[in-house]
């Protein structure tokens, strides 16, 4: 390899945090011209790695070299003056301010009032390059999150980058706009630009990238030309054991009588516009019915209308021939598993013991002659800590401070230890690594094979395939089309996630 | 480290002392401040705290002023601490304060000839109805409408000024002939009784005492508190857990208008022993600012309450002795709010970009933060 | 935390210190203090009084002490604490004082309390009272203004009725009616002392129903009926009471004032001549009011004269 083709370098870098080597001696090198992926699991050090080369952290020790220079970050303004250009995973635009003003905020100008006619010529030629277009008078805040992205891109361009770091770039996007993000990377290596893609997919790294270098614990674990590697190998760099996510064996449930039945529901969205359009659904116990379909199509609303959270506008929804009326917070009866733990399913500032009882804190033994008992709340905590494997030093600690996979655990505990009738698992392995991703996976599969009715909406289609006994399509509020478990394949849900029956296909 | 270390084996103990830090913290500083003012005005900052020290605490008399001042901060304080537990900025106090004591007015005029504790119990309990009332109206709005409850409550609080000094000039309940606008004299078994003889000390500091004591037990050990605490922190996750968050704001607003109606009812019947026209002169808002200092905890709000009152008795003794402007103890209780709260979210900041730049210390949480929010 | 503690604990023992050391022996003979329910630069009222409490200390050489912008809570614990340093004389300055001055004055059998600008003894020997007359000013500024209209409607605005403006009300109104029985009066209270909107839009509202003459008994929302009577091109002109409105609001319409000599209560007050159980009422023989002409024309200023010499002869009945 030709030193001079290397583009971007960083040489032996380490990076301690107290208690945690977040990056350990690691190097890595991107051609003019390429795209190298950076893969790992959360936390094992990608994020860290470019902050540095962003200039928001010091490294310990290592030097980075962009074209062959020597260079030392101490803030993002030197980053993008040495040609890096980054989009973080949650963007840092203005909501308020419109796409120009965005693009253009923070250049150096030394003139007294802002002349937005030549940014604006400049920016519409970036937009017609590389087939991003964006409306340069739009407030930021009006536009959907993918487009949020392609301003971030352009603001990257606008600069001149040489280096654009993309950090989970696909986590917000539909396929049809991975799509167009995979053109517009094309694009832009085509000039010889190089692209830094961090991601955990391995499929898109796979699409996308040149290189991939893997890194786990902190560590470098090897960098392969991408055409040489398939996914399982990158999985099993990634995670230090072979992973699958291969249809797990199942035994054949013999009750199957219906629990979740919704009839001809409508239901809004929180912006007024129909999520819902006369959907009917059955899940009968002792199966998982997976819901796929691209984000935003109707996932929330249908897990909120059966959870009693939002009243569909007509319709009925019952479960155990038991109408929804009100939100059901008993989790002996159905348990919820919301898209948004944080958000939704967990209070941050109360303690592990505390979100283990959200619905149940006023029932007994939690309450004794109007008095909440902390003792048997900490009882209660202990054991589903050991149960669930939960990795907290006790249950007085306080739920934000525990990893994402934890903190999952806490809501699933909750949810689920009770044995509910229907579980309606929302998105549930969203955010968490392979391992704890499998578990989730066991863990809903017992819940099927206990007889409980399982929905399971995700916006993963191997998961949804490997889980599920039948699985249907949500297109913008309706059923696309409907598919045995076992036979489904990618192809075909993908159609159908566009939009596009597969009667019409044929 | 240590913090961290700290936090995880005594975790309530831990919080506490690292959040009143701020709180010392913040305090050290505005009285630093104020003492740079004092000395502006041509004062000796020593001479004037050691005076502001002497009003407050030099005999049982001059602490009893502190008690009695007191009163009103913690029931107002207290009032709006459980809002801000859950959620909501029930900043009315001034308003309750007002209808309480008009209510408590009406029945403590007429001699009625029930015993006094029957009596001032009736006083209180039509006190907590008319500003439970009072207080429902903007907690109706906040829940139902989505009405701004600060805009409400402040609004409505005019309204109740108003409407108090229609009560002590023109209504059949004012005094004729009075050089102030004043009600008629209460009724003598209506009137609270001086617990110290040379004094003004009534009851009013130990029920706002016990009341901050009762509040802290309802917040922590029933679950009704659990309620309140999951809403304030996570209005999204309650109504998830089934909480009817609509109901739960009207009953902390008007438990919080109750209190603070109370409050008023204690003013007038074991202080004025008539209703006048502005007798609560900011108690109210400067209840919001006992409330934001004690972080939104009652066992703050005593201490908060009894800070504030320390202030303003030992304020004015210093107004007296050195010349002081009489405003500098306000300005004093101002800074304070200001640095307690100016702390608190620099702080925060700081162990944010800790936390960003260092993970591994990610322990704390930044109260202040959200009481601010 | 022990830090913070070490700290705490040597500021209070600086603040001990302090406290011990200021103890002082001083002469409280004729000593005056005196409470105010504004600010002592309010430009009006509070601040004449204390003024003519520091005259009269200066004259005579004896210890004063005052205590500003006293809030309702605070009253009984300010005036105890007062009477507790010895001062022999406390003036409660403002009817809002009337019952906390009675409460300390039982506690302090020795002190006397002055309840100024108010008229009510509480019936205890150690208790007076003082203030301005009322009835006295509101006659005079009736002669006034019944030699200034020209429409024959008069009106007083005031911001409430209180025991003081009702008898300045019914003495105006006797004067008006002495010079010339058929003068329409009307007397409109606006609810606020110092809302100079709400005087200006009361005012302009008084002068299109074709009252000619003004009258005001206010604080500062005295402004507001002096700017409406300038901008009335003519129609009305103005009697000022309390303040000289000539030369405090630059009214040009203004004929002349009634004021009050504030500085003067608060010196009588201070002097220690008014400490004998009783209620006084200062008219223009101890000068606590006086009449001052502006375009009022001579033959008013004759007859403000001669109702100045019948009421000191006490040919007028007017209570006092």
């Amino acid at each position: 390899m030709n030193e001079n083709s290397i583009l971007l370098k960083m040489q032996d870098i380490s990076k301690s945090f107290p208690g945690v080597l977040a990056n350990d001696h690691v190097t890595i090198e991107c051609e003019k011209g390429h795209v190298l992926g950076l893969l790992g699991e959360n936390g094992a050090g990608k994020t860290t790695l470019m902050n540095i080369l962003y200039g928001l952290y010091q490294p310990d020790q290592g030097k980075i070299f962009v074209d062959g220079k020597q260079v030392v970050i101490n803030s993002p303004s030197e980053a993008i003056n040495h040609g890096i250009g980054m989009v973080h995973q949650h963007f840092k635009l203005v909501d308020t301010l419109s796409v120009i003003e965005n693009v253009i905020l923070g250049i150096p100008t030394n003139k007294a009032v802002l002349d937005f006619g030549p940014a604006k010529k400049k920016l519409e030629k970036l937009c017609k390059e590389y087939e991003l277009f964006v409306d340069p008078e739009e407030i930021v805040w009006r536009l959907p999150v993918g487009k949020q992205q392609w301003v971030e891109i352009l603001k990257a361009l606008y600069r001149d980058c040489k280096v654009l770091v993309l950090d989970e770039p696909t986590a917000v996007l539909t396929p049809s706009e991975s799509d167009q993000l995979c053109r517009a990377i094309r694009k832009i290596t085509e000039q010889g630009r190089s692209v830094v893609f961090i991601s955990h997919k391995l499929r898109e790294v796979i699409e996308i990238t040149d290189k991939v270098t893997v890194i786990r614990d902190g560590k470098v674990i090897g960098t392969v030309n991408t055409k040489e590697a398939t996914q399982s190998i990158l999985a099993e760099m990634m995670v230090g054991r072979p992973v699958t996510i291969e249809r797990k064996a199942r035994p054949i449930i013999k009750e199957h009588s219906a629990v979740l039945v919704m009839k001809n529901v409508n239901a809004f969205d929180d912006r007024g516009v129909q999520a819902l359009k006369d959907f009917n659904l059955t899940v009968h116990a002792g199966e998982i019915v997976g819901v796929a379909g691209v984000d935003g199509n109707g996932q929330r609303e249908l897990s909120e209308c059966i959870a009693g959270l939002r009243k569909p506008s007509s319709g009925s929804i019952t479960i155990q021939d038991k109408q929804v009326t009100n939100v059901i917070a008993d989790p002996s009866f159905v348990g919820f598993i919301p898209e948004d733990r944080q958000k939704t399913g967990l209070v941050l500032d109360f303690t592990v013991a505390e979100n283990l009882l959200i619905k149940d804190y006023k029932e007994k033994p939690y309450v004794k002659n109007g008095f909440l008992q902390y003792s048997e709340i900490k009882k209660h905590a202990e054991h589903m800590i050991k149960k669930y494997n939960i990795k907290s030093p006790s249950g007085d600690i306080k739920v934000k401070t525990l990893s994402g996979g934890n903190q999952q655990k806490v809501v699933i505990a909750r949810e689920l230890d009770a044995q509910p009738v229907l579980d309606v698992a929302s998105h549930p392995t969203r955010g968490l690594d392979l391992g704890a991703v499998s578990n989730v996976h066991d863990i809903l599969l017992n819940e099927r094979n206990r007889g409980a009715a399982v929905l399971f909406i995700s916006a993963e289609l191997q998961e949804v395939i490997a889980l599920s006994d039948r699985i249907i399509v949500l297109y913008s509020g309706q059923i696309m089309g409907e598919l045995d478990g076992e036979t489904a394949d990618q192809f075909t849900i993908g159609q159908m996630m566009l939009g596009q029956t597969t009667e019409a296909k044929k | 480290m240590r913090t961290k270390e700290k936090i995880i084996k005594v975790p309530f103990i831990g919080d506490l002392i690292y959040s009143s830090g701020h709180t010392i913290v913040g305090i050290l500083l505005g009285i630093f401040t104020g003492g740079l003012l004092i000395a502006i005005s041509g004062v000796n900052p020593f001479l004037a705290y050691a005076s502001m020290f002497r009003g407050a605490f030099n005999s049982l008399q001059s602490f009893s002023n502190v008690l009695v001042r007191s009163s009103p901060l913690l029931l107002g304080g207290i009032g709006v601490a459980i809002g801000i537990k859950s959620g909501v900025w029930n900043t009315g106090i001034e308003g309750y304060m007002y209808i309480g004591a008009i209510g408590a007015t009406i029945v403590a005029i007429p001699e009625l000839g029930l015993p006094p504790i029957i009596h001032i119990l009736l006083c209180f309990i039509v006190a907590m109805l008319f500003a439970g009332l009072w207080g429902a109206i903007p907690g109706y709005l906040r829940a139902y409408k989505g009405v701004n409850e600060v805009t409400a409550t402040i609004m409505l609080s005019y309204v109740a000024i108003y409407f108090t000094n229609w009560i002590v000039s023109g209504s059949p309940l004012a005094q004729e002939g009075a050089y102030f606008p004043m009600s008629l004299p209460f009724a003598k078994s209506s009137l609270l009784s001086i617990l110290m003889k040379g004094t003004s000390l009534h009851p009013g500091p130990f029920i706002g005492l016990l009341m901050c004591i009762i509040f802290h037990i309802i917040l922590k050990y029933t679950p009704f508190g659990f309620r309140t605490r999951m809403l304030g922190h996570n209005p999204f996750a309650a109504q998830y857990a089934g909480i009817n968050s609509k109901k739960q704001i009207v009953i902390t607003m008007v438990i919080g208008a109750m209190l603070g109606g109370l409050g008023g009812a204690i003013e007038v019947l074991g202080l004025k022993h008539r209703l006048y026209m502005e007798f609560v002169t900011g108690v109210g808002y400067e209840s919001v600012a006992v409330a934001l200092v004690a972080g939104g905890e009652p066992i703050g709000v005593m201490l908060s309450a009894l800070f504030f009152s320390i202030l303003k008795v030992g304020g004015a003794t210093m107004s007296i002795e050195t010349g002081v402007s009489s405003s500098m103890a306000s300005i004093i209780i101002a800074l304070c709010v200001l640095f307690v709260i100016g702390v608190g979210v620099a702080d925060s900041k700081r162990l944010k970009k800790r936390d960003e730049k260092d993970p591994g210390k990610k322990t704390l949480s930044f109260k202040m933060e959200e009481a601010v929010k | 935390m022990k830090k913070i503690i070490t700290v705490l604990l040597s500021l209070a023992v600086m603040f001990s210190v302090f406290a011990g050391g200021a103890k002082e022996q001083v002469d409280m003979t004729g000593s005056v203090a005196m409470v105010l329910s504004g600010l002592k630069t309010d430009q009006a009222f509070n601040q004449y009084t204390y003024e003519g409490m520091l005259r009269a200390a200066s004259e005579k050489g004896i210890k004063t002490a005052y205590k500003e912008n006293v809030t309702d809570a605070e009253q009984v614990e300010v005036i105890r604490q007062l009477a507790q340093q010895g001062y022999e004389i406390i003036i409660g300055q403002g009817g809002q004082f009337g019952d906390s001055l009675a409460t300390v004055a039982k506690e302090y059998p020795d002190t006397h309390f002055i309840f100024s600008v108010g008229k009510d003894t509480y019936g205890l020997p150690n208790m007076s009272a003082a203030t301005v007359s009322y009835s006295e000013a509101g006659y005079l500024g009736g002669i006034m203004a019944a030699h200034s209209t020209k429409t024959g409607k008069v009106a007083m605005i005031t911001g409430v009725f209180y025991a003081n403006q009702a008898q300045m009300r019914d003495s105006f109104k006797k004067a008006l009616h002495d010079v010339n029985p058929s003068i329409e009066f009307t007397a409109i209270e606006t609810n606020d002392w110092s809302d100079t909107d709400k005087a200006y839009n009361a005012t302009n509202a008084l002068i299109a129903q074709g009252y000619d003459v003004l009258f005001p008994c206010l604080d500062a929302a005295g402004a507001g009926v002096a700017a409406a009577t300038d901008d009335s091109k003519n129609k009305a002109v103005l009697v000022g009471s309390v303040a000289d409105y000539a030369e405090t609001y630059d009214c040009k319409s203004a004929m002349g004032s009634v004021t009050f000599n504030w500085e003067g209560l608060g010196y009588l007050e201070a002097t220690g001549e008014l400490t004998d159980g009783k209620s006084h009422v200062v008219g223009m023989a101890g000068n606590g009011i006086s009449a001052i002409y502006n375009n009022l024309s001579s033959e008013g200023v004759a007859a403000v004269e001669k109702a100045k010499s019948d009421l000191s002869a006490g040919k007028i009945n007017i209570p006092d």
